[in-house]
Parts: structure tokens; C-alpha cells; sequence
């Protein structure tokens, strides 16, 4: 019965977060992948589409009541330079007003940044760049590994010495001492020697100190807020002192900052630091936990949470993978360059999106794929007159539906509206792999999950069996005052029954307990061992997700039971085919 | 031929390993209604198996076995097992009560076996009360709620007795009745078995080692070796149980396949 309970318990509670993941899944798709795409026939990006707003207006003819908002974009596949590599990423060109009514990366943008490219003022960025939105994956491998050191004092350069093996940073380090200021580059390799050269600088300066706090947390913060001119740019900047800076000196240096650098800064006391190392805050900022030394104390001013606002990136066009289908060589598609500062980022919890989208603005992107949108007939570029990109070209629309389970039967009217010459395509359809996979997991865990079931289901055949042989006696007996063997078969599967029921029923009680009480329980655990089963930062949902599916659950029961009296069957047979003499026999 | 109850040519082999060993060699008996009918004989020559196969709980080899006419051996299951229930019933030298049961929930155990579930709860109560009586008739009325682990032999073998009585059988067989119990107590259950008889005028046939309980029956019945030897000799009787009575194992048929 234990056998039962717990097999079904964990039976429903895995199918039931399986269920939940699935549901949150398919939910953060259709939040980060349009309900509906309208792409050229066949879908391809280098297909373009003359004039959005008239096919637009032609979606929504097909299907007014359930078209509630098309967002145009121009995507292409890109690399972004950055730091050491390059990696691949899509450039997506959008208007943000529309975009924000069709994908939900608006509700995903990090530290509630507007979802627009507002949020850095224009005359910061030089007049070729767009600003850009990016996922908050898509420079992962940078984040958090720049530092800046403000020490002062003989106590505060040692510990600063050996916090700077500690933190390891990436690809640059600044130290500032009294008024000395070292620069570390990191990228061209031989790290170890710089970070032994940082640090033996460090000591030569121990009888340095700071005479001006203001200026030297300035200095900091402008290294650590928008630079144009470098690509990697500090995240951190960790004061060491005997004393701290006094707060009138972080206030100071705050003011004389420009205004719009001014929010990113964030200051942590050495209190705060000790509370929570590596905690959400001080982690997202980038901090790997450092100790200070003996006779230094620490500070910790970080930019908030995104790291890369401010940076910038340059990307490189390059020739989408079905060009050479599509009667287009390489050669035709220059790659074309372009640089983008970062406005912002967002976190859909979709790593496909995280790592990959680049959002800039619609115009700028049409700007700067000039060359690449290609005629197919004459492949030559398409351009007006004055050489410039047309409007309204896109190479797809981005269509919101009402009903979202309703997308297959409305995509089939635009596409008979459109004529046949546009591809449109459903997010299911888009996303069908992946959904297909996590249906085949969801499947395939049950499954292996039922195999508990049938284990439970053994040990109620051997307690049976067992029980068939210590009542042989009984048995007889009751075979000889006229019991049919339909009659004993009934009493032991009954008792099968009886204890597939009650197994059942704990089971679904205390499935349902845990499910109900699902973060509680792995809050308590965390907070007894400190190990998370569900660590938030990987899933990037702040709870365990379930869904208990009265149908699953059903089903599960019905197995269950069924499972259950076969494996009652047999010892039931068994004991009813005892021959009621030799069960009588020996006493 | 009675026409109630018959064995005609009754054969019974045992087959243990390759050999087959013949237990009952043709045996022919005729039992009238009210009859009492004692079997006795020596250890191994076949008694219990005889009755075994009177009473439904095993099938002759060769031969047939009629009630009022009809051969039963060869019935279906379920018809066996109503014979059994309501119109033969057992009393065993080990009395064979269900352990977890009082007195009274053995004694109305053939009722609830062969009332469906959804009658029970509508004949349970006429049951009860009938077990009840018929227990109070054997002196058991203050012993009703005791499980057969605190009841002596003879209070034990007085359930059973009440058990076998409670479908009011035609035929009530029993096997050896009085051979686990002492002196005082057999003689006390032989009384009760006979003005039981004698008031209900049920037929009984039962195996016995005690010539005092042999000697009161009406008819005698001696066999030997898988045959019935002089059935109506009464003298046979000083003979037959001549040598001491051996129950347990033992006495069980020559045929047991240990």
C-alpha cells in the first residue's frame, strides 16, 4: 500500500511540474514568438515584402475580429564582435510601439527600462549607431568579469593585491591609488603576468592615499558608466580603505556625473555585501565574493543589475543559410557593418531569444542592411532612386490573435486571403520541435514513472502470494462450507483492490498536499540543507510551476488500479483453485 | 439402492510420483434418509477419502456418487459448491474454524457464504438468531463472542457442530468428530451429535475410531483397504476398533502425497 501511495504520489507530482513546465513553456513562446507569421513565399529572410502597412491592412481585412495587432520586423542573422569572439545573434529590426502589442518582451525588459530605444539619451550615442535591446544572454560569457580598485592606504593595497586573484576579471582591471591610475588588458592573453604586474604596482603604492574622495569615486564612475569608446567596460568598482569614503564623498562624485549615467550606480556597504555575497543584487552587478583584508575594510559601488547598458557592440551582417537556395551567392550579399549601443536588455526565460535577439529600431536596421535585401530577379539590391531602402520593406509581419489556440484555423484565412504567395506560419508550427520534445519528455517520464507503479503493484502480488499461503487453511475452510471459487477469488482481489485504493487515495491526497505546498517545501529544504531543487536563476521562474490536470490525474488513478487488480489476479486464482482436501489436510 | 444417497463402484487413486496408488478398490454404499451411518476401519483404509467424495470435497476416479438420484460428483463448480454449502455439511476432527471469527460469526459463516452482499444485511439478523439458538441448544449461549483460540476442544467442535447444522443439511458428514477430544468431552459431543440426530432426523455419516460412537449408529459400515468388508456386521465393530485409536496425520488416507 505504501508501495501504491508513493508511486502514485510521485507519479502525479512529476507529471503534474511537467505539466506546469510545459504550460509555462508554451505560454513564454507565444509571449516571445508572434501568434501568427506572415513571411514571403517561401519563408525566407531574404523574401521581402514591398510594403508592410498595405499587407497589414490586408491581414486584418482577412480576419478583423481576430487580428488584434501586426508588428512589422526585419530580421537577419548576425555576429556581434564583442570582447574576444564573435558569436552568431539576430538582428531584429522593429518598431517598438507595435512590437510591444504583438511580443511580450516588453513585460521582459530588465530593471523596468522602457521597451523602446528611449532610454538612452539620443546625443550620447555617436550619430552612426543605433541603440539597441539585447537579450540578457546574448553576452553572457562578458558579463561580470571587469573591475575597478580604489584603494587607499598600506592595508587596503594588500588586501586589493589579493582580492585581485580572487575576482579574476576578464578582460580588464583598473586600479586607482591616491592619484596613479594602472590600466590591465587582459585580452591578448598572458593574464597571469598582468594580474602579478597589478598587483606588485598595488604594493609599490602603499604609502599612497586618497586626499580626495570625490575625485577619485568620479574618476571610478565615469570608468564605470557609458564609455563609447570601449567595447568592455568595467562593472564594478570596489573601494578599499582603513576607512571608508564618507557618504558626502559617493553623493559628491554621484552629482558630477551626466544626469542619465547617474541611475545605473548603485552603492553597497561593506554590510551589505557581508549579508548577502554573491546575493541576487551584488551578482547580477557582477561580484564574485571578496573578503577584506586585514586592515582594509570595503566598499562596493556597482552599476544596477543590467551590466550592459552602456556597452556597445558592432555586429556584421551575414548571408542568411538559404541564400545559395534561393539562386543568391555569397558574393551578391556583402557583409555590412554596424555598431549598436545597449539601451537595454530583457529576459524572456526562453534561451533561445535570450541569447540570440538583438532588437534595434526598424529604420535603422533597413539603414544598415541596404545592401543586403537582394532582388531575386535582377540580384541586385533593392533601392529606390536616391539609393535608399524603401519604407515599408520587412521581411515579415508579426501577427497577434485574439484566441491563441485559434491560430491554426486563422492562419489558414489569411493565407487563402493572401493568395497563396505568403508563407504563414503558427507558433506551434514554429516552435513544433520543441514542443514536440517536451511533449515526448512529458510522455516518457510518465511513463518510466509508471514503472513505480508496477513495482507497488509486485509487492501487492508477493503480500498476496504470501497471504495465499499462510490462509491456505482458511481457505479450505471456507471452500468447504460451500464458498465458489468465484467467491474466494472475490476476497483476494478485493483485498488487491482495497489496497490500490487506499494507495490511491493517500497518494492523490498527499500529491495534491505537496503540489499546494510546492515552494514552501522547497524553501524549508533550502533553508534546512541550502541546497535549492529548483535553483530560480537557471529556470528564471521565482516559482515551481505545476499543473494538475484532472484528466492526468484520472488516468493515473485508472492505471493505477488497474495495474493493481491484475497483479491481484494471480495469487486470487491461485487461491481459489486450492483444492479445499489438501488445504484442509495438515493441521 | 435407497434412491437418497448412493455411491455406486466408487474408485479413488492417488498418484504419487510414477506410481499410482489405489485408495478406494469399488466401493458400493446406499444411505437412507435419517440414517446414521458410522464408518469405521482401520488407519489408511480409506474412510476419510470415502467421505471426502460423499461430501463434495473430492472426485472419485471411476464410479458416481447420486443424491436422490441425480449424480453430483461430476456438477460445475458453483454447483459443488451450493451442494456443499446448504445440502451437505462437515464436522472435522479438527474442528476448522476460522480463527479470527467468534463463536457465532463461525457459526453463521455458511449463511454469509451464500448470501450475495446485497442480501446479507436483510438475512444477517435471522441468521444471527438462529446461530444464536442453536448454539444456546449445545450450551454454548455464554460463549457466543469468544474466537475458537479461548475455546476448549469440545466448545470448539460444538461451534462446528452448530456451523454444520446452521443450512439445515440433509446430509451432515463427519470425520472422526470425537477423535481429538478426551474422554469426558467425546462423550459429551456423541450425546449432543446423537439427540441432534434423533431430533432433527438429519441423515448423518460419519468415520469414527469410538466403538461407543459406532455402536449406536444405525448402521456400521467396516472397511478395509479400500473396501467395504461385511457392511451391516455389527460384531465387526469390536474388531475394528480393536487396535487403539490413532488419529492425526496418521489417519489421514493411505494416499496422502506427503
Amino acid at each position: 500500500m505504501i508501495g501504491v501511495w508513493f508511486g502514485v504520489m510521485t507519479l502525479l507530482i512529476v507529471t503534474s511540474v511537467m505539466g506546469g513546465f510545459a504550460r509555462d513553456l508554451r505560454a513564454r513562446i507565444r509571449g516571445m514568438t508572434a501568434h501568427i507569421t506572415v513571411t514571403s513565399s517561401p519563408a525566407s529572410r531574404l523574401g521581402s515584402m514591398e510594403n508592410w502597412e498595405e499587407l497589414a491592412k490586408k491581414v486584418r481585412a482577412v480576419a478583423p475580429d481576430e487580428v488584434i495587432a501586426i508588428s512589422p520586423q526585419l530580421e537577419w542573422p548576425i555576429m556581434i564582435s564583442h570582447g574576444q569572439s564573435p558569436q552568431p545573434a539576430t538582428l531584429v529590426g522593429i518598431i517598438p510601439d507595435l512590437e510591444r502589442q504583438v511580443s511580450g518582451f516588453a513585460e521582459h525588459m530588465l530593471d523596468g527600462h522602457p521597451p523602446d530605444f528611449t532610454n538612452f539619451s539620443k546625443q550620447t550615442l555617436p550619430p552612426d549607431w543605433g541603440p539597441c535591446i539585447i537579450g540578457s544572454g546574448v553576452l553572457a560569457n562578458h558579463r561580470h568579469k571587469d573591475i575597478i580598485f580604489v584603494c587607499d592606504g598600506a592595508g587596503a593595497v594588500d588586501s586589493a593585491a589579493s582580492a585581485l586573484f580572487t575576482v579574476n576579471p576578464k578582460d580588464k582591471f583598473e586600479l586607482l591609488v591616491g592619484d596613479a591610475e594602472w590600466t590591465g588588458e587582459l585580452n591578448s592573453g598572458g593574464e597571469e603576468r598582468e594580474l602579478h604586474a597589478g598587483a606588485e604596482w598595488l604594493k609599490s603604492r602603499k604609502d599612497a592615499s586618497v586626499k580626495d574622495w570625490a575625485g577619485a569615486l568620479e574618476r571610478a564612475f565615469r570608468l564605470l558608466a557609458y564609455d563609447p569608446k570601449g567595447e568592455t567596460r568595467p562593472c564594478v568598482v570596489v573601494v578599499f580603505g582603513k576607512a571608508l569614503p564618507p557618504e558626502a564623498a559617493y553623493r559628491e562624485a554621484w552629482h558630477r556625473l551626466p544626469s542619465d549615467q547617474r541611475r545605473w550606480l548603485r552603492v553597497f556597504t561593506e554590510a551589505e555585501i557581508l549579508v548577502e555575497p554573491g546575493g541576487e543584487n551584488v551578482r547580477a552587478a557582477g561580484v564574485i565574493t571578496i573578503e577584506p583584508g586585514p586592515g582594509a575594510r570595503l566598499a562596493l559601488v556597482s552599476r544596477v543589475q543590467d551590466p550592459y547598458i552602456g556597452r556597445s557592440i558592432s555586429v556584421t551582417t551575414i548571408t542568411p543559410e538559404d541564400a545559395r537556395d534561393r539562386g543568391i551567392g555569397d558574393k551578391r550579399i556583402d557583409p555590412t557593418n554596424a555598431r549598436l549601443g545597449i539601451v537595454g536588455s530583457f529576459n524572456s526565460g526562453m534561451n533561445e531569444y535570450d541569447t540570440s535577439i538583438v532588437y534595434a529600431p526598424l529604420e535603422f536596421v533597413q539603414r544598415s542592411l541596404r545592401e543586403c535585401l537582394i532582388d531575386a530577379k535582377t540580384r541586385e539590391p533593392i533601392l529606390d532612386a536616391e539609393g535608399r531602402i524603401q519604407a515599408g520593406r520587412v521581411n515579415r509581419l508579426r501577427v497577434r490573435i485574439r484566441n491563441y489556440d485559434d491560430a491554426e484555423s486563422v492562419a489558414d484565412r489569411i493565407r487563402k486571403g493572401l493568395g497563396g504567395r505568403h508563407g504563414v506560419i503558427t507558433w506551434q508550427a514554429e516552435k513544433a520541435i520543441l514542443l514536440q520534445a517536451v511533449a515526448v519528455e512529458r510522455t516518457l517520464t510518465g511513463v518510466i514513472m509508471f514503472f513505480i507503479v508496477i513495482m507497488a503493484a509486485f509487492s501487492i502480488l508477493a503480500i498476496l502470494s504470501m497471504l495465499v499461503t499462510e490462509k491456505t487453511r482458511d481457505i479450505g475452510i471456507l471452500r468447504a462450507q460451500g464458498a465458489t471459487v468465484g467467491g474466494v477469488m472475490t476476497i483476494f482481489l478485493g483485498e488487491g483492490m482495497v489496497i490500490g485504493i487506499l494507495g490511491c487515495g493517500l497518494g492523490l491526497g498527499s500529491a495534491k498536499y505537496v503540489l499546494d505546498h510546492l515552494n514552501p517545501l522547497a524553501d524549508w529544504l533550502y533553508e534546512r540543507t541550502g541546497w535549492y531543487p529548483f535553483p530560480k536563476n537557471i529556470y528564471l521562474l521565482d516559482r515551481i510551476p505545476h499543473q494538475m490536470d484532472p484528466p492526468v490525474w484520472a488516468l493515473v488513478v485508472g492505471a493505477t488500479l488497474f495495474v493493481c487488480l491484475l497483479a491481484a489476479l494471480w495469487p486470487s486464482w491461485k487461491a481459489a483453485r486450492l483444492n479445499p482436501i489438501e488445504a484442509l489436510r495438515y493441521e | 439402492m435407497s434412491g437418497f444417497l448412493d455411491a455406486r463402484d466408487i474408485r479413488r487413486e492417488f498418484q504419487i510420483g510414477d506410481r499410482t496408488l489405489p485408495v478406494l478398490r469399488g466401493i458400493d454404499l446406499s444411505v437412507e434418509p435419517g440414517d446414521v451411518v458410522a464408518i469405521v476401519g482401520p488407519s489408511g483404509a480409506g474412510k476419510s477419502t470415502f467421505l471426502h467424495i460423499l461430501g463434495l470435497l473430492d472426485k472419485p476416479t471411476s464410479g458416481s456418487v447420486l443424491f436422490k438420484g441425480t449424480p453430483y460428483s461430476d456438477l460445475s463448480d458453483g454447483e459443488r459448491a451450493r451442494m456443499r454449502n446448504s445440502t451437505f455439511s462437515f464436522v472435522f476432527q479438527f474442528y476448522h474454524l476460522l480463527p479470527e471469527l467468534s463463536a457465532l460469526e463461525n457459526a453463521i459463516m455458511p449463511i454469509m457464504i451464500q448470501s450475495s452482499i446485497l442480501k446479507w444485511p436483510m438475512v444477517r439478523g435471522d441468521a444471527r438468531r438462529r446461530a444464536k439458538s442453536l448454539l444456546d441448544r449445545m450450551g454454548m449461549g455464554s460463549r457466543l463472542h469468544h474466537v475458537p483460540g479461548a475455546l476448549s476442544g469440545g466448545e470448539r467442535q460444538r461451534v462446528a457442530i452448530a456451523r454444520a447444522l446452521m443450512t439445515n443439511p440433509e446430509v451432515v458428514f463427519c470425520d472422526e468428530p470425537t477423535g481429538n477430544l478426551d474422554t469426558v468431552t467425546s462423550q459429551e459431543i456423541q450425546d449432543l451429535l446423537w439427540s441432534l440426530a434423533e431430533e432433527r432426523r438429519t441423515c448423518f455419516v460419519m468415520v469414527t475410531h469410538e466403538p461407543s460412537l459406532a455402536r449406536r449408529a444405525h448402521r456400521v459400515v467396516r472397511m478395509v483397504d479400500g473396501l467395504i468388508v461385511d457392511g451391516e456386521a455389527q460384531q465387526a465393530i469390536a474388531q475394528a476398533t480393536a487396535p487403539p485409536p490413532a488419529p492425526g496425520p496418521a489417519d489421514s488416507p493411505a494416499g496422502n502425497p506427503v
